[in-house]
């Protein structure tokens, strides 16, 4: 408990936060957000198709432009804000949706966040850290037998899972090679969800090679994350949390990672604070965020949070997505197996490109369900190991065929950080629709892969046809887009992706 | 300043083939981007040369070789750039 309360003293370093700060104050201004949307109500009905059209430049919308938008009533305007999204995604990433799994390796934790079942005062939940055999096991499954090719790694706030800890098992996870039907498995990308850290410690991290550092401001309300962060812990302190993304891509991680936790404040003002956070990142570095996410607060074990009060039905739900989608149209978008399967085929043509599926966030819940003789096993969860319950628990398998047959492809793609498509260059590649030409060839080449080695009978079917149409689709674009020896290029390293060779990529 | 020339004299070598041509450090898998010159034709990085911590990249294969002999040269010069 001493070490405990030695380490938690020295984790914030106060002078790597206030420098960024101007008079005091950070970049998000409570008042001046509700100014903005109670000024932006009832929007003219032109005023917001010229802001749709504005979107399509693929620049971040102004404040106000995204309030207008918060504030349409008309359901003929929304339906063509939810097209206009789903269009913008193409236009940058074309039809690809790359897929990930989580994999939570602890849940100590010395917050008490008074929503989340991994607080310090949850007596109930089973407290439990992975060993770095357990990170090899639950890796081999993942990569081994899902067919996963990137994970986020989640990690309590805690010392027995600190930036060592946290380097350790990203280090297993890359060491990890397996057997497939056809080819190697293996994690080609580890994104990492942690707690706000130092500029030393994310240095430490970034030498092992992460993809994305993400971390969550949960609400940019000042005043609700001080009533749902309890003074005395480390979360209470918003602005640590809030210039974490300063932080990293200060010690030179430049592909950075935000979100807020939708439910704990009114979701429009959310929506707002991710567009601040986003031009600020901009304005100071020149790079905005590699992904938003925007998880919806879900149940979870002896939480002291109402819940109901700022619940986003699933109407709002998609309004706030399609409106991320217009404000930062560069940006990639999450949608996670929090939401059921439902909720999920509606959202995710309103401009996501990333989904998480065969998830399983109970600590060491993969090599124990997937491992598992018995196949009904597999939808158990636990919740007393676990943040929150999960809603969409269908296999990758399942998934994937159903993204096929919606005419999206599945992409493993992780080629742009292994060879510097990152920070700079890929905030240029995504503005000027270059990195969706990128995408559509790595996708085909990555699924391709994944058929192969994992795919059933059924889905293997379903792909195929779909490789033939996105292989046509390239073809056409030459001389446009693509030349001659691009699409030569394509056909042979298909071919040979086909004949065993694995990890082939523009 | 070695850093500047060591970047210089990779811009001098794209100016001479007009290959797409990049540096980027490396970082465990990761290769970050430092900074680079020509347009994306959408083929695949070819790796041409490492020194320390940064790699030097092209796209496709146009001029590859004599491309690589340029970068080898200078890379002798630089062998001991470390740090960003």
């Amino acid at each position: 408990m001493r070490t405990e309360t030695k380490w938690v003293e020295n984790v914030i370093k106060t002078e790597e936060y206030e420098k960024y700060m101007k008079e005091g104050k950070d970049f998000i201004n409570d008042d001046e957000i509700w100014e903005k949307i109670e000024k932006n109500k009832s929007p003219d009905p032109a005023r917001i198709r010229s802001i749709i059209q504005k979107s399509f430049d693929l620049d971040l919308l102004s404040p106000d432009d995204t309030a207008a938008l918060l504030n349409v009533k008309d359901p003929q305007l929304w339906e063509e804000i939810f097209d206009a999204a789903g269009k913008i995604k193409r236009k940058v990433y074309d039809n690809r949706i790359v897929t990930f799994a989580p994999l939570y390796c602890s849940n100590f934790c010395v917050n008490n966040c008074l929503y989340c079942g991994f607080r310090k005062d949850n007596k109930d939940e089973k407290r439990l850290k992975l060993t770095l055999e357990d990170v090899r096991r639950e890796t081999e499954i993942l990569a081994g037998k899902i067919g996963h090719k990137r994970l986020i790694v989640v990690y309590g706030e805690h010392p027995v899972s600190d930036v060592r800890y946290m380097i350790d098992t990203i280090r297993t996870i890359y060491d990890v090679k397996v057997k497939t039907r056809n080819g190697i498995g293996e994690i080609r990308r580890v994104n990492v969800n942690a707690a706000p850290m130092s500029v030393e410690d994310l240095k430490a991290l970034k030498d092992v090679g992460v993809g994305t550092y993400q971390v969550f401001q949960e609400t940019y309300h000042h005043k609700t994350y001080s009533e749902v962060h309890p003074k005395g812990t480390l979360k209470a302190n918003y602005q640590w949390r809030l210039y974490s993304m300063h932080r990293a891509l200060e010690a030179g991680i430049d592909d950075v990672a935000i979100g807020a936790l939708f439910g704990l404040y009114d979701w429009r003002f959310e929506v707002m604070g991710l567009l601040y956070h986003a031009m600020e990142l901009e304005k100071q570095f020149g790079i905005g965020p590699h992904t938003v996410s925007f998880p919806r607060l879900e149940p979870a074990q002896n939480v002291m949070f109402d819940t109901q009060k700022y619940r986003v039905s699933d109407e709002n739900f998609k309004k706030l997505v399609a409106v991320i989608r217009l404000s930062i149209p560069y940006t990639g978008m999450i949608l996670t197996a929090r939401e059921n399967a439902n909720v999920r085929r509606e959202v995710l043509p309103l401009g996501v490109t990333q989904t998480d599926a065969s998830t399983r966030i109970g600590i060491g819940a993969y090599s124990e369900i997937y491992g598992a003789e018995k196949m009904s096993d597999k939808t158990e969860q636990d919740l007393a190991r676990q943040q929150f319950m999960i809603g969409d628990p269908r296999d990758l398998d399942d998934v994937i065929r159903e993204l096929a047959q919606m005419g999206y492809i599945t992409s493993f793609c992780t080629a742009g950080y292994r060879c510097g498509r990152t920070g700079t260059n890929i905030m240029t590649l995504l503005k000027s629709e270059k990195e969706g030409q990128f995408c559509k060839l790595n996708a085909i080449l990555t699924f391709r892969e994944w058929l192969d080695d994992f795919a059933s009978d059924e889905t293997k079917k379903i792909g195929e046809e779909l490789i033939k149409k996105e292989m046509a689709e390239v073809k056409a674009r030459v001389p446009k887009i693509y030349s001659e020896k691009t699409f030569k290029a394509l056909e042979n390293y298909h071919e040979r992706i086909k004949n065993g060779e694995r990890d082939l990529y523009f | 300043m070695e850093k500047e020339i060591f970047i210089s004299e990779c811009e001098r070598i794209y100016k001479k083939y007009g290959t797409r041509l990049w540096i980027a450090e490396s970082l465990g898998r990761r290769w970050s981007y430092l900074t680079g010159w020509g347009e994306e034709r959408f083929l695949p990085p070819k790796l041409v040369g490492k020194t320390g911590k940064y790699g030097i990249f092209i796209e496709g294969e146009d001029h590859e070789e004599e491309i690589r002999e340029d970068v080898g040269k200078i890379l002798s010069r630089f062998s001991d750039i470390q740090e960003g």
